[in-house]
């Protein structure tokens, strides 16, 4: 550790020691406290345990360090109801996550943990800590309403951001998409548990990253030579799908949980975001329903797409009868549609022979599956219309 | 009683994480590498669709490497054609460009700049290598590996897609291209190409003879050399400057570390059973090199 010096290790701790026990006697006479004599010292004090942590650690433990600085002045500031202390907490948590871009998220080792693990998660849960401890003091919040919520989701955003690039660094860049599904399905859990919408507009910013990723990147993003059926690239997003499905167990739950707040209507944009933010199941459905459709398209080909899609409509379809969704049933059957639209254009004259008789046969049997389904549940189905 | 849990949970992971990174002695120096590596990769994937769909032809673009390599002969003094070097170059390219899936005329060209220690790909099938890089390999499987690389950013489309992209962020038509500076093609592409490159280059040189222990002898020198550039910085604001010129000059410069070049050349060679093939083949121009005046060879050892 050659970067160690004991001298200036010694000299500045001292110093900081001094400077914060200088707060307890420079707050003793009325003109020093209305001067901040007692705040100067404090900064003063932080600011030299910042610098002595970058002088005297590696570059990858800096963030670290100045994360538990953070959470300290965090909780004394909350215990002496100092706001200046608080101040620097946010100060050096927020300067603690964004050197993790720059220090700690880039380092990997292969054959062991890589550094980036072990020192950013710490971060990310200190982030989400602080989170926690704001949300849970209702006087604190009460004082300046508006700036305490907004400061508690920030730093729930900063955590949730830590892990998501973390994912981003250390995942198989094929397996990213899957391991952001996995936080989000977390994150939706997180928000129907504590019922915080912090964590569904997270939840919701990631479902739109792995739409970006999966289509951009693992469809179009691959080797121009990839080789075989749900390559490395194909099985990811496979398993991102199945999260993103299961992820609607949560979003029908915070359906009902998330009024849609008043102001927010104005603009078409806005009304979209509401829109979503009010009803996440039709997101969290519609998401995964498309990334599906281009991936059968993508492995399966354009000639055998109208019989992977029928089987996708038919399925759609039952699980649209299942959870009583109209706008699913309606995907379903526009689906099934698009394929007899796709055979009668396209098939019939382009697909060889056997290829030909699977799709006819495939798409027909889907049809006579939706007209019986249909029969069956005729006054059910009126209903929802 | 569950807050102060809590709290020293937080403050123990922290506290482990900080020893953790002192006892291991984790030297990576702060660099805006990882976020310009993102932020390269966010807009490649959004112009790689758009890329594929309007693809250049074949002819389009041999045509338009041609011209590019003519200039870049034109900008190195000292002509190499016919050396010895680039004959041995040229030898060495062709049997690795022979299992390449597109079918192109592949030209290796040498660049006899002992100073310049860099190989790069034009668009349809030039490959320069410069006189430094021969000089820090000490066998034939590591040019192998190094041209099988360049090769594989032809093959896979990674130049005729970078044209495509300057092409429409500067608006230029397909005529004027060819004028494109050469320093685009010199400055490395996305890690996942890379990464591409990289693997299916030693693919390549594996199914011309090579030994994949060329590959990963290449980057363990190439590891050498990037830990000998790190160097502390001396204060903070050192660092804070050193950033913000890295983030605004080094977009393109986003090749991966060579450690993660290693660990997937090694990785590969796990799972494709190539264990065995462990035997090197002589540079035989690695003579050349060590009677030239006031060069000495980088110590990369077997």
């Amino acid at each position: 550790m050659g970067h160690h010096n004991p001298v200036r290790l010694t000299t500045v701790a001292v110093s900081t020691a001094l400077l914060y026990l200088c707060t307890q006697w420079s707050g003793v006479s009325e003109r020093a406290r209305r001067w901040r004599i007692p705040e100067v010292y404090t900064w003063a004090g932080s600011t030299l345990v910042s610098l002595l942590a970058w002088y005297e650690l590696k570059p990858i433990g800096v963030a670290i360090a100045w994360m538990l600085l953070g959470v300290v002045l965090f909780e004394i500031g909350l215990e002496r109801k100092s706001t200046s202390l608080r101040l620097q907490a946010y100060i050096a948590l927020t300067a603690s996550f964004v050197r993790l871009f720059f220090a700690n998220l880039g380092e990997g080792a292969p054959g062991q943990i890589a550094p980036s693990v072990y020192t950013t998660l710490p971060v990310a849960i200190a982030l989400f800590y602080v989170y926690g401890r704001m949300k849970s003091r209702p006087e604190e919040s009460v004082r300046v309403l508006k700036w305490r919520v907004r400061a508690a989701d920030y730093y729930s955003f900063m955590g949730a951001t830590a892990v998501a690039a973390l994912m981003r660094a250390e995942l198989p860049t094929g397996w990213v998409v899957a391991g952001w599904a996995g936080l989000l399905v977390l994150l939706l859990a997180l928000a129907h548990v504590e019922k915080q919408a912090a964590f569904l507009v997270e939840a919701l910013i990631l479902g739109a990253a792995i739409a970006y990723r999966a289509a951009l990147f693992n469809f179009y993003d691959r080797s121009y030579f990839a080789r075989g059926l749900f390559d490395g690239w194909m099985l990811p997003v496979g398993v991102a799908i199945a999260l993103l499905f299961l992820s609607l167990a949560f979003a029908f739950r915070l359906r009902s949980a998330t009024p849609l707040k008043t102001g927010v209507e104005s603009g078409r944009l806005r009304r979209i975001i509401a829109g979503i933010y009010r009803r996440p199941e039709q997101f969290f459905f519609f998401v995964p329903v498309a990334l599906l459709t281009v991936l059968l398209k993508l492995e399966f080909g354009i000639g055998m797409a109208s019989l992977v899609w029928g089987m996708e409509a038919v399925v759609l379809f039952l699980f649209a009868l299942f959870v009583n969704e109209r706008s699913y049933r309606l995907t379903g059957l526009a689906l099934l549609l698009v394929c007899v639209g796709k055979i009668v254009t396209w098939d019939v004259w382009q697909l060889n022979g056997s290829n030909r008789y699977l799709t006819l046969i495939g798409v027909g049997i889907a049809l006579v599956v939706v007209s019986t389904l249909y029969t069956r549940y005729k006054d059910a189905l009126r209903r929802y219309l | 009683m569950k807050r102060w849990l809590a709290l020293v949970l937080v403050v123990a992971c922290g506290v482990a994480a900080v020893v953790v990174s002192e006892w291991r002695r984790v030297d990576a120096r702060a660099s805006p590498a990882a976020l310009l590596r993102w932020l390269a990769g966010l807009q490649r994937e959004a112009t790689r669709l758009p890329a594929s769909a309007t693809r250049l032809s074949d002819a389009d673009e041999v045509r338009m490497g041609n011209e590019m390599a003519d200039r870049v002969a034109a900008s190195f003094p000292a002509a190499a054609a016919g050396s010895t070097v680039e004959m041995y170059v040229q030898i060495v390219g062709a049997r690795v460009a022979a299992h390449t899936r597109r079918k192109l005329t592949y030209k290796f060209h040498y660049l006899p700049e002992i100073g310049f220690i860099d190989a790069f790909a034009l668009p349809g099938g030039h490959v320069f290598i410069g006189a430094g890089l021969i000089s820090a390999m000490d066998s034939e499987d590591e040019l192998a590996a190094v041209l099988g690389h360049e090769v594989e950013h032809i093959d896979h489309y990674h130049c005729a897609e970078r044209v495509q992209v300057e092409a429409r962020l500067q608006k230029i038509p397909l005529g004027g291209l060819v004028n494109l500076p050469i320093k685009l093609f010199q400055a490395g592409y996305s890690k996942d190409q890379e990464l591409e490159a990289d693997r299916e280059g030693t693919r390549l040189a594996v199914s011309a003879g090579y030994s994949p222990v060329g590959a990963l002898r290449m980057f363990q020198t190439f590891d050498r050399l990037f830990h000998e550039q790190i160097a502390r910085d001396r204060a903070p604001q050192q660092e804070l400057s050193r950033l913000a010129l890295e983030t605004l000059s080094g977009y393109f410069l986003s090749h991966p570390p060579p450690s993660e070049r290693i660990a997937q050349i090694s990785a590969m060679i796990a799972a494709e059973h190539w264990e065995n093939l462990t035997h090197e083949r002589d540079l035989q121009v690695a003579s050349l090199f060590h009677r030239q005046p006031g060069f000495a060879v980088p110590s990369a050892k077997r």
